[in-house]
């Protein structure tokens, strides 16, 4: 019993951190109907440029940490700009050719890769080790649980109910949703598409690197593991609905117990298979999420 | 045509080089780097099946190599099996895989069919490590024999022939499918899978025919490559090599019949020159997968044949097929030869009954009725959201009615796909063009002669579009570009490629939105023509005079229910409809 | 048509070589090549650069002496990737098209593994730093024979988990845990294990497998701690063992740790932190040792590459050395020649005493090993 305590609080917490880099996913393509590929090497690089910041050049964390965030809302903004926008259909052409929807994936495959393969080169030395700020841990009836863990989860909790908030009532929300529901008609009504797409991008970046400091005590600065953890965000968002944020958190518990569950009870060597299969299942046979009921394409 | 026998000439020019190569380079380390190279490009031309052909990501395509690499090894090495049989066993292995993720795959599309295949590629290699009684695992399998031939025993240069007649035979394929029906569907459902569906393409079977040819001819490769190394462990099958399989069709050129050769040989040479780590590789591939659809839409190929027409429009060499049809009548009406138009089905009513239908909690019909006869053409006019779109995409096959019948004759056609209702007759046209906008508005046209079985000739479908294209103004267009053409002339184009395969019903949604008045009369010359030939016009529209102009009847479509019916005199004086629908004329102040 | 030709090109090939290395013998001329294949970049990097290093180092100062032979060495450098398809393709480049007299590395199992299995077609002395399985070394196990061309320097995976099971046995210790790599360097410890474990009493209770690139170790972790052993052995590099230490310290588990030597490395010491110290594992008596020799080593290494020798390094810089001195009694650089002569060797050399017959091609035994504890970034001997 005290080990699956142990194991239960490691999917919330881990679940919390899918949940993160899930609303990043959502939000990309929420306003612009796109999957950022590069979504988790986000994630794993600004915990990388902390790290090398913290560890290698003795910067103080939280100046480490801003510095990260600045540099990954900056790739973000500058692969939204000149690599999407342009490939991505105008506001007059309603459907987009097939040929089109496949260069955006590729380019952020690329993307994905390029920036593995730069935080390869800035790490030849192996992954780089972080200490968490936050030392020490509580009894929770028998079971240990690290102050930081907890950290990671209200600020997981925070993230999501604050962005919640934004896009119920404030204006910018309120544009987002619209260009959500229906990128035409906001166009036509006057709402600036473009540059809600933009910043949505450089957002959705800004809160993976806000994901990536806060686990890199854990992931260890590192730009290897970054498309790992985009396929579980990935596979997070798609259980609790692509575009949706409110299934997030579901979603990320979802695919947390059954990596750990499943490396625990059924087979170590599989670990990496089990989010696969879930985020495998929900795209063949639900597509649209266990919450959302079926979604439309209109032609 | 001509594209095609260039095409072989550069085929023969690659046979030669790959088969003289290992006298150039005798070497056993150049022959060995040189069969690396064939299984690589095999592999290559393989995907480009799936990603270049038919517009389906696949990240995952190092899977279908390994159960190649693996169920070849293994049945040869550990059961002793002979080595040829052991190929055809992996290879069907293979495609019984590539059937069953193609079959899922028809599920999902563009990012999630990635995401799918990726995880397919994450599961085969992992199961490798897993499954180590079989296949020892992290350990690596060797022991893998050779394949004989019968003149000349297993070795570094037979494997090598071996790879280099494989790999020819494939590009020969690819030449070949390229010039046939199955080719031009899939060229079409590349660009626009909508278009395809309305030209009587079944979409999902040629994407899963080409999905598990795909798989076995990369296992083809993947069994190869075993056999040149003779020892294979599970890290060589990672993500790392799907993605230099992509890189190498995009550098090279998707679709085209020598990109993925071109492109994997230039990336394979370069790592093999270069002196480079691990992670210049990587890098080479993510800028290359960032610049290349960036800059160059068809890769280097594309460059290549660019170039080549630049050269041949040049020196004046003009392909004749294109000057015939711009040379014929420009005048609308004014014909060079006369058409037989032959009904497809002889006086059978298209009915809609009852239609209703619902999005989720959205109710867009209410038990909508409508009847057409051959030769007859019926409006359907109502204010936005009325659900006339809707409606038109149940007569065509696009959704499927709530509850509801759609007949053509006595023939229930509620649970015909598409595609199907296509080819018998029911042909449907959109709101937004579906429109291959890399292509010329000749081959978008063209594209509607595949919904038609009995246009397969050649010369049949040349004076059909030619018929076509004269009666809607088309004839100077057919050279341009699709994607080139502003938004008037490509519903035209749309309406053409409709009317070109004779259909028994023609659906046009909104024929006339955002074109000039002069084309609007173009359009209902078009449908004038149309229902003297016996079509069953049904047609969604806006401008109100069009409508009581062309059609001999009208429906009035509010909230999604009919709100009045009959002839276009009647419908347009109607209290009712004008209230909903019409207006009053202005009284003068703007309240 | 085209095989008799090809034919021919092969048999006047032959000859050429035939001559060419006869005329090697007597001829001064061109530099000894020697080819060299590491891990020089990902997760083994650390151990293919201190590989790399020591050969290097082994070379220079003998270059400076006037070279082998009267002839300058030439390393020829591969990088395999961790690939073992790369590093089967490197191998044959740098024997066939390179013409090196022999061939050092990889470090990595498999493709160590790889490249010994092709021996026969390479046919040029294999050394170094091979990767720490028997399988390396001994194809068909220990009881057999060894392939002939294979001569390895590191201390292996058998002799290390010998040594900790020795050692555990002397605390006490039965019940044994082993959260080990997936791959061919982790796998075929378990067996390792079993068998040292059958011979000094005591039995296996958990045996978790780890990614090399995984994220997380919890499952891991909470799998041992559930089996509740004496003591829990980790064999794997030092990301991923990093992470099975915080685990394990996050489940609040308090057994004692024992670990492959790939352990004692800088860069574990700063991944794992606090939590590396109390960590058991083994290491050369040598890298303890101060003496003028190990001394001198250590300062022209330092000095040349900025970071102190590890394991790796002392172990490939005396392949590096015994070759040389196996190549200058042949007198010949001849791989065959040279290859007879190697197992004659009995080299004095910073590791121990290495002792190579033609039964046995592994050069370090449990004699020269020690075990040492991790205490503040430092091993001391335990």
């Amino acid at each position: 019993m005290g080990t699956l305590g142990d194991l239960i609080v490691q999917v919330v917490v881990i679940g919390c951190v899918y949940a993160m880099i899930a609303v990043a996913f959502d939000l990309v393509f929420a306003s612009s109907r796109v999957v950022n590929f590069a979504q988790g090497d986000f994630v794993a690089g600004a915990g990388l440029i902390a790290a090398i910041l913290a560890v290698t050049h003795g910067v103080p964390f939280g100046i480490a940490a801003l510095a990260a965030g600045v540099l990954i809302a900056l790739v973000g903004m500058v692969t939204v700009s000149a690599l999407i926008l342009p490939v991505l259909p105008g506001i007059t052409q309603r459907s987009v050719s097939d040929l089109n929807e496949m260069r955006w994936v590729l380019t952020t495959i690329g993307v994905s890769v390029t920036l593995e393969a730069i935080g390869g080169m800035l790490t030849p030395q192996g992954a780089i080790g972080v200490k968490p700020l936050i030392n020490g841990g509580v009894n929770v009836a028998g079971i240990h649980v690290p102050l930081y863990d907890i950290a990671i989860v209200v600020v997981a909790v925070a993230m999501i109910a604050g962005l919640h908030m934004l896009l119920r009532h404030t204006i910018v929300g309120q544009m987002l949703r619209a260009v959500a529901a229906d990128r035409y008609g906001s166009a036509a009504v006057g709402i600036p598409v473009r540059r809600v797409i933009v910043a949505t991008f450089v957002g959705a970046a800004a809160l993976s690197a806000l994901a990536g400091v806060l686990i890199v005590p854990f992931t260890q600065g590192s730009a290897s593991g970054g498309f790992a953890l985009g396929l579980a965000g990935f596979a997070a968002a798609t259980v609790g609905g692509l575009g949706d944020m409110r299934g997030a958190l579901a979603g990320g518990m979802v695919v947390a117990a059954a990596e750990l569950m499943g490396a625990r009870f059924v087979n170590s060597q599989m670990e990496s298979v089990f989010p696969l299969l879930v985020m495998m299942l929900i795209l063949v046979f639900r597509p649209q999420g266990i919450f959302q009921s079926g979604a439309v394409e209109r032609v | 045509m001509n594209g095609s026998r260039a095409a072989w000439w550069g085929l023969a020019v690659i046979g030669v080089a790959v088969l003289l190569s290992p006298l150039v380079f005798p070497n056993p380390y150049q022959i060995r780097l040189g069969s690396l190279l064939l299984a690589y490009a095999l592999l290559a031309v393989a995907l480009d099946l799936v990603v270049g052909r038919t517009g389906q990501i696949s990240l995952g395509h190092a899977a279908f190599f390994a159960i190649g690499a693996y169920g070849e090894g293994m049945l040869q090495a550990e059961y002793h099996v002979a080595p040829w049989a052991a190929l055809a066993l992996a290879v069907v292995m293979s495609a019984v895989c590539g059937v069953v993720v193609a079959g899922l795959a028809q599920r999902v599309r563009g990012p999630y069919l990635a995401m799918l295949t990726i995880g397919v590629g994450i599961a085969v290699q992992n199961a490798i490590y897993v499954a180590q009684p079989f296949t020892q695992g992290a350990m690596g399998l060797a022991g893998i024999g050779g394949l004989p031939l019968p003149f000349a025993a297993p070795g570094p240069v037979t494997t090598y022939y071996v790879g280099a007649v494989a790999l020819l035979l494939a590009l020969a394929g690819g030449i070949a499918l390229s010039s046939t029906r199955i080719g031009t569907a899939m060229a079409v459902l590349r660009q626009r899978e909508t278009l395809a569906r309305a030209a009587g393409i079944d979409v999902r079977r040629v994407k899963i025919a080409a999905f598990t040819a795909s798989a076995a001819l990369a296992a083809a490769a993947g069994a190869f490559y075993g056999t040149t190394l003779g020892f294979i462990s599970p890290e060589s099958f990672s993500m790392k090599l799907s993605i230099f399989a992509l890189v190498s069709c995009v550098l090279g050129g998707l679709g085209t019949p020598f990109g993925p050769l071109l492109g994997t040989a230039l990336l394979y040479g370069f790592q093999q020159i270069a002196a480079r780590t691990a992670q210049g590789d990587v890098l080479m591939f993510g800028v290359l997968l960032i610049v290349v659809p960036l800059l160059l839409s068809r890769g280097l190929a594309g460059v290549f044949v660019s170039l080549s027409a630049r050269i041949v429009a040049a020196l004046g060499l003009q392909a004749p097929r294109a000057q015939a049809t711009l040379a014929a009548a420009a005048r609308p009406g004014d014909k060079a030869t006369a058409v037989l138009w032959l009904p497809r089905r002889d006086g059978e009513r298209f009915h809609l009954r009852e239609i209703s239908h619902a999005f989720g909690a959205l109710r867009a019909l209410s038990g909508v009725s409508l009847e057409v006869a051959p030769g007859e053409v019926v409006g359907i006019v109502g204010p936005n959201g009325a659900g006339k779109t809707t409606l038109l995409n149940i007569a065509s096959g696009y959704y499927r009615p709530s509850s509801g019948m759609v007949l053509l004759g006595v023939t229930d056609l509620t649970r015909v796909p598409m595609h199907e209702r296509a080819r018998m007759g029911v042909v449907p046209t959109f709101q937004h063009p579906q429109l291959m906008d890399a292509s010329t508005v000749l081959a978008n046209v063209e594209a509607g002669l595949l919904a038609d079985p009995r246009a397969a000739s050649a010369k049949v479908g040349r004076l059909r579009l030619d018929d076509v294209a004269a009666d809607l103004g088309l004839t100077p267009l057919l050279g341009m570009l699709a994607g080139d053409l502003p938004y008037g002339p490509r519903k035209i184009v749309e309406v053409a490629r409709a009317l070109v395969s004779e259909p028994a019903v023609l659906l046009l949604d909104e024929p006339t939105s955002g074109i000039a008045p002069a084309d609007v009369e173009m359009v209902a010359n078009a449908i004038r023509i149309a229902r003297e030939r016996g079509v069953a016009v049904v047609l969604a529209d806006h401008r109100v005079e069009f409508v009581t102009q062309v059609c001999d009847r009208v429906v009035v479509l509010v909230g999604g229910a009919q709100l009045a019916a009959g002839r276009p005199a009647e419908v347009t004086a109607n209290p009712a409809v004008v209230e909903a629908y019409l207006g009053r004329p202005s009284q003068g102040n703007y309240a | 048509m085209k095989r008799a030709r090809f034919n021919a090109l092969v048999a006047g090939g032959a000859i050429a070589a035939a001559a060419s290395s006869a005329s090697r013998v007597l001829a001064a001329e061109g530099p000894v090549r020697i080819g060299v294949i590491g891990s020089l970049t990902g997760g083994a990097s650390t151990y293919g650069v201190a590989e790399q290093d020591g050969i290097q180092l082994a070379a220079d100062e003998l270059n400076a002496k006037g070279g082998l032979l009267g002839r300058k060495i030439e390393l020829v450098v591969r990088d395999d990737q961790a690939d073992p398809s790369v590093a089967t393709t490197a191998a044959l480049e740098l024997a066939q098209s390179q013409k090196v007299v022999a061939i050092f590395g990889p470090i990595v199992n498999t493709a160590a593994l790889a490249v010994a299995r092709m021996s026969d077609q390479l046919k040029v002395p294999i050394l170094g730093t091979l990767g720490a399985t028997t399988p390396v070394v001994y194809p068909q196990g220990t009881a057999g024979p060894p392939n002939p061309w294979v001569f390895r320097v590191l201390v292996s995976s058998p002799v290390q988990v010998a040594a900790l099971v020795a050692y555990g046995a002397s605390k006490g210790y039965k019940k044994w845990a082993i959260v080990y790599e997936n791959d061919a360097y982790g796998i075929p410890t378990v067996n390792d294990l079993q068998a040292a474990l059958s011979r000094a009493g005591g039995a296996i209770v958990a045996r978790e497998a780890i990614a090399i690139d995984a994220t997380d170790a919890t499952a891991q972790a909470l799998a041992v701690k559930a089996a509740n052993p004496d003591v829990i052995l980790i064999w794997t590099i030092q990301s991923p063992a990093s992470k099975i230490v915080q685990a394990l310290a996050r489940a609040g588990a308090k057994t004692p740790i024992f670990s492959a030597n790939a352990q004692v490395s800088p860069q574990f010491f700063q991944l794992a932190g606090s939590l590396a110290n109390g960590i058991v594992s083994t290491a050369l008596r040598s890298q303890y040792q101060s003496n003028a020799r190990v001394d001198a080593f250590r300062n022209a290494y330092r000095s040349r590459f900025k970071i102190d020798p590890t394991l790796w390094s002392f172990c490939s810089y005396d392949a590096a050395r015994l070759y040389f001195e196996a190549v200058d009694k042949a007198r010949t650089d001849d791989p065959s020649a040279v290859r007879a002569q190697l197992e004659k060797t009995v080299y004095a050399g910073l590791t121990g005493r290495i002792v190579f017959t033609p039964k046995v091609h592994d050069g370090i035994t449990a004699a020269d090993v020690m075990i040492v504890r991790i205490e503040n970034g430092k091993a001391v001997p335990a």
